[in-house]
């Protein structure tokens, strides 16, 4: 076995700065860093792409009704709702609802629209809680932690009320990772488990509910499209330019100075990328001091689906969840993982929210390090969302009318055709 | 809360920088972006010779078993977190070429 493992000249190396080992497979980094990724993926359409599918109306709508109403989409984590009776509210306002997503008498996870059955008021007005039934501030209708009735007031008054049909509609939810996922079509085409295939089965072993008892949670309403904000995480190339104040020379340098990728896979509607880690970064006094202070967490392999190429130069991957949720995890010298969610509101604003997921501290310096690393990630975040309401304000001038994308910008290409495959695919079936 | 008025022993020339141990995020965020560069720069230079030694006292607790100077010192370290940025790789308060601080909210 030790023979078959050094002939393929593979072997376990720790990620600097953290507690994960990778396989190593290959040590030829100039190969991964140049390859043409188009030549893997001839399928993707090369050539310019349409500024129209990010400024119209029409387009926009069809997005809504073609991919956001029938994918699976996170609407938090488990952590969220530990108990049974914690409960959190999702609001969707392009999608024309609210949700109540809670922890039920038996455990399980209960998604409902957040709507009386009586007069149609919203019964649950908190972001988040902890109750054994939720009461509409109407009237007083009450509703179970599962969605039904628990009490009609003035019962006697409504003879011909069938209350087995006065519950909180449901929708469809799942799990994955920790992740509670809901999609609003009640017969979802795959269940999750189908709809996120081989990405999902290639990462979910990674440590997604240990990093998670502790968030830094920030959010946003950006003045751009949901996609311009995506665009903006499913590559690298930017790193050197708008963050090379914060993120400094971390992943690229004179062998890579575009941040070239180690690798790009598609899964279908799915994308996962792995970024590069500069052997020549300079950290900066302060995060070398806290070096000292990293959360210890407990050894553990990043899975199969992570780091793929099994290059030694492995900083973090970067998985794009379709539709709307990039997960980064490895996090480099982070430490935990981090989330982009790009909820669309309107054909030109959307929700940005960015969680920074990590291991919990055990001391008080500990905390502090911790700090460092929510401060970097969210000063970074914000130089991409003034960048983004920037670059939208510019598309709406239809000055140019295509944009011209990289080959390391394969993955914003991916994404776009997807969008478009569904909205064909929900066309002729509607037709 | 009540401001703190008192450090561990070692860290009493922190005090005049006592009005910088904010308990929340974003009292930090807010104090820093509104802060003027000479202001921030003081603090820092105040804090930073001290922090080898805050981060080892800090290092013998949990968060929620400091003593309330020790909390006061905790505060001061995570400000200088906050304000580490805008002194090692800005050189002004808040984020160059960014969206206005005040429309990105923290949630703690």
């Amino acid at each position: 076995m030790r023979e078959r493992v050094a002939q393929r000249r593979k072997h376990r190396v720790q990620v600097e700065g953290t507690n994960m080992t990778t396989t190593v497979k290959t040590s030829n980094v100039d190969d991964l860093i140049n390859f043409d990724w188009h030549k893997k993926y001839p399928e993707i359409p090369t050539g310019p792409v349409p500024v129209e599918r990010y400024i119209s109306q029409s387009y926009f709508e069809q997005e809504i009704e073609a991919v956001f109403r029938h994918s699976w989409i996170v609407v938090g984590r488990v952590q969220q709702i530990a108990l049974p009776g914690d409960f959190f509210v999702r609001n969707l306002p392009v999608l024309k609802t609210s949700l109540i997503i809670a922890r039920t008498e038996d455990g399980s996870i209960s998604a409902m629209h957040n709507m009386c059955a009586h007069r149609a008021n919203l019964v649950e007005w908190s972001n988040d809680g902890t109750t054994d039934m939720f009461s509409c501030k109407y009237h007083g209708w009450s509703y179970h932690l599962d969605g039904s009735v628990a009490v009609v007031t003035d019962e006697e008054s409504f003879p011909d009320l069938d209350q087995s049909k006065c519950g909180l509609p449901h929708v469809s939810v799942d799990t994955w990772g920790g992740f509670i996922f809901i999609n609003l079509d009640l017969e979802p085409e795959e269940s999750l488990t189908e709809y996120l295939g081989e990405l999902g089965r290639g990462i979910e072993n990674y440590p997604w509910n240990e990093f998670s008892q502790l968030r830094g949670h920030w959010q946003a309403e950006l003045r751009c499209n949901w996609k311009v904000a995506r665009d903006a995480f499913v590559e690298a190339y930017h790193a050197g330019f708008i963050h090379r104040k914060i993120l400094r020379n971390s992943t690229y340098d004179a062998r890579n100075p575009y941040g070239h990728f180690l690798d790009i896979t598609l899964y279908g509607r799915h994308a996962s990328m792995s970024v590069y880690k500069s052997p020549e970064y300079q950290m900066t006094p302060t995060r070398e001091l806290l070096s000292r202070y990293t959360v210890p967490v407990e050894p553990f392999e990043i899975p199969p689906g992570m780091n793929p190429s099994g290059s030694e130069y492995w900083h973090q991957d970067i998985e794009m969840v379709f539709p709307n949720i990039v997960l980064d995890p490895g996090g480099g010298r982070y430490g935990g993982y981090y989330s982009h969610t790009f909820t669309p509101i309107t054909a030109g604003t959307c929700l940005y929210e960015l969680d920074l997921y990590h291991p919990t501290p055990t001391t008080a310096a500990q905390r502090v390090g911790l700090e460092y690393a929510r401060v970097l990630l969210r000063d970074a975040a914000l130089e991409d969302f003034g960048n983004c309401e920037k670059a939208q304000i510019m598309l709406a001038s239809g000055a140019h009318d295509v944009m011209n994308l990289s080959i390391q910008e394969l993955v914003i290409r991916q994404q776009l055709d997807v969008v478009e495959t569904e909205i064909q695919r929900y066309n002729e079936k509607s037709s | 809360m009540t401001q703190a008025t008192t450090l561990p022993e070692g860290f009493e020339s922190l005090r005049p920088y006592l009005d910088w141990a904010l308990p929340t995020e974003r009292e930090r965020f807010v104090r820093r972006n509104t802060s003027e560069m000479t202001q921030i720069q003081e603090f820092w230079d105040a804090m930073t010779p001290l922090l080898p030694a805050a981060l080892e006292y800090l290092d013998q607790f949990p968060e929620d078993e400091l003593s309330g100077d020790g909390y006061a010192l905790f505060l001061l370290a995570l400000a200088t977190m906050e304000i580490a940025p805008a002194v090692e790789n800005f050189g002004e308060p808040g984020v160059p070429d960014a969206a206005d601080f005040r429309r990105w909210h923290p949630s703690q």
